[in-house]
């Protein structure tokens, strides 16, 4: 589990540290540091001399990517994490100079990292087959069914386990127990052989017709998308790392908020989950999990990312009672619907 | 069935905003929105964005105020209204009579929801105020050369009020009425697991299952609870983990309690801090019988 961040010189960033729990929340206005979150901590997963560039992400050289506002002469990142079942807290730092220079690099973050990026892949006809045996999902996502389509009879972690009245204890039986409580839906993939692809299926869990399995393309978008997310959540192990960009994208606001419950669980299972959000329903579905004691709130943090008086990016903590209500109020901080309403209700 | 929102019981006394929607917001948006599931009608008045809160703050300056979540809500069922239309005002043909004086408590109450609710005989929902709060009230119709005539109508304000009395208007299932019935009380029925709550037992069974909860609720502390041998309050504990039908991550970091409510059926919950969280209600005894 990553404990802690620490940001210098990075894009909006000055010099800012963050916690990390087992849910955090990245919150604010566009461009207000919530990526430049995640992208630290993917760089320092990626190998190679220039860290920016690699199997999660590509974001160009230093020269790009060194805070302007502040003029840094270097881009720092150090997380400080710890490995399920080892004592002590271990040290990940990247430092480079401005000219890409790479100054230090000590140990790269040594933990399963599954991240699933706002332009993952979308609706198909078929999906990739992935040419690993691991769990990587691919840039993009792209190997997600395929993930499925491999591991679907394995047995699932029992820990992750929900409700062993209701469900099949394989890896599909979990999936689609949550798929089917968030969206009404079950899903298959069966790997095409001769051309190395993947097909997916969807089936309306609430039919009494038993052979009415659909093509992606013929149920709502949402579906596979939220698909994917379980599926990612699911091919991590206790102490792994899910970073999701806008579960959101395609969703019901009430499928989001059940999305909620899902990632809460698996928080509190023991998988660390960091998502970036514009919506209010997975705001407001975290904070609903606290008041339900899904989480506790000690395992979770939310983050609102504001500008300082320079314009870098300054995180403040969103701090919530034990009911899961706000104790503080921003500007900005989901509060459109008010300032909307104000003016239809004429207040 | 129509219910009037009562522009006239908000009249400024509540001493501050923060009072306004710390202790009264909650009650009128679970009355609205029970009303508004169950269906049936509200009608508003164009002055009710006029009424004083405090003595000089009108709900309609609310909006200048920094929001709270509560006052979301109730801008949030608010807005239906706003929108429907549904202020008598703008009616073809008012209930009440042009040419009489409608008077409560010694006060003149013509020309809003209270003359208007009076003279169609329907119900109020009111705000917190003296001799409104959950109560029948009688409004009296003069006019010259006309005997004097009373309309009693009910002045609601609590959504267990609201049940009481309209419970079968608002088509509500079993599990709402004990989840508001036992709103704020030891017993917390939201957590109820829809597949297992009372909508499966007979009449008889539900009558008992609610003198149980009540009697739950009545006791001193979960100490007494304890030495209840009618209760029979104890731990779930099942002797193999076949026999658990608690398991799974879902019940993580729960100690199952059960308890009786007649003589072979159980409430299955957990406790949270001082409250009983329902999770089940059993009829047929197969979980009880092995833990």
């Amino acid at each position: 589990m990553v404990n802690k961040i620490m940001v210098k010189g990075f894009k909006c960033f000055a010099d800012e540290e963050m916690e990390l729990k087992n849910i955090t929340l990245l919150l604010g206005k566009n461009s207000s540091g919530k990526s430049s979150v995640i992208q630290s901590l993917l760089i320092l997963k990626q190998e190679g001399n220039n860290p920016f560039r690699g199997d999660y992400i590509e974001l160009g050289d230093a020269k790009d990517l060194t805070n302007y506002i502040v003029a840094s002469e270097e881009i720092k990142i150090e997380a400080n994490y710890s490995r399920l079942g080892e004592q002590g807290e271990k040290t990940a730092v990247i430092r480079v100079d401005e000219k890409g220079e790479l100054l230090e690099k000590r140990r790269l973050l040594d933990l399963n990292v599954v991240y699933c990026p706002a332009n993952r892949i979308g609706v198909e006809t078929s999906y990739e087959k992935s040419p690993r045996s691991d769990s990587f999902l691919g840039k993009n996502n792209k190997y997600v069914f395929s993930y499925l389509a491999t591991h679907q009879r394995d047995q699932c972690e029992d820990a992750f386990i929900y409700d062993k009245d209701d469900s099949l204890f394989t890896f599909e039986g979990q999936v689609n127990y949550w798929l089917k409580k968030i969206v009404g839906y079950r899903i298959k993939a069966e790997e095409i052989e001769q051309i190395d692809r993947v097909a997916v299926q969807f089936q309306d869990a609430s039919s009494t017709v038993n052979n009415n399995w659909v093509r992606p393309q013929n149920v709502g978008t949402g579906i596979t998308y939220v698909a994917q997310l379980i599926i990612a959540a699911f091919s991590c192990k206790q102490g792994d790392v899910l970073i999701i960009e806008n579960p959101e994208i395609h969703m019901h606001p009430a499928g989001q908020s059940d999305l909620m419950d899902f990632f809460a669980f698996m928080a509190a299972c023991g998988v660390q989950i960091i998502i970036e959000t514009h919506s209010d329903h997975v705001y407001n579905g975290l904070r609903k999990c606290v008041h339900n004691n899904l989480i506790g709130l000690d395992d979770q943090m939310i983050y609102y990312f504001v500008d300082d008086e320079n314009g870098c990016a300054e995180p403040k903590e969103v701090r919530l009672n034990d009911a899961g209500k706000s104790l503080i109020t921003e500007d900005g901080l989901f509060d459109q619907i008010n300032k909307d309403l104000n003016v239809i209700l004429g207040w | 069935m129509n219910f009037y929102l009562n522009e006239y019981s908000l009249c400024g006394q509540f001493a501050t905003i923060e009072d306004f929607v710390t202790t009264e917001i909650g009650s009128i948006y679970r009355c609205i929105m029970l009303v508004k599931k169950g269906n049936l009608v509200i009608i508003n008045s164009e002055k009710l964005k006029d009424a004083f809160i405090t003595k000089e703050e009108r709900l309609s300056d609310l909006g200048r105020i920094k929001q709270s979540e509560e006052l979301l809500q109730l801008q949030l069922c608010l807005q239906e209204e706003a929108y429907s239309d549904r202020y008598w005002e703008n009616s073809d043909q008012l209930q009440q009579d042009m040419d009489a004086i409608y008077v409560w408590n010694e006060n003149d109450v013509s020309l809003t929801s209270m003359a208007e609710a009076a003279a169609s005989d329907s119900p109020l929902l009111s705000f917190a105020r003296e001799g409104l709060t959950d109560q029948k009230i009688r409004v009296q119709k003069k006019k010259r050369g006309v005997d004097n005539i009373y309309n009693e109508i009910q002045s609601i304000h609590t959504e267990q009020y609201l049940v009481e009395k309209y419970g079968e208007n608002l088509a509500l299932s079993r599990d709402d009425v004990l989840k508001i019935r036992y709103r704020g009380t030891r017993i917390d029925y939201t957590t109820i697991e829809s597949e297992h709550g009372a909508d499966q037992l007979e009449k008889n069974e539900y009558n008992s299952l609610i003198g149980t909860l009540d009697k739950f609720i009545g006791h001193e502390s979960f100490n007494s609870i304890d030495l209840d041998d009618g209760l029979e309050y104890k731990k779930y504990s099942p002797s193999q983990s076949e026999w658990n039908r608690f398991s799974g991550g879902k019940y993580r970091n729960m100690q199952i309690m059960k308890f009786r409510y007649s003589r072979k059926e159980r409430v299955f919950g957990y406790r949270k801090k001082d409250r009983f969280c329902v999770l089940r209600i059993e009829r047929d005894h197969k979980t009880s019988n092995h833990g």
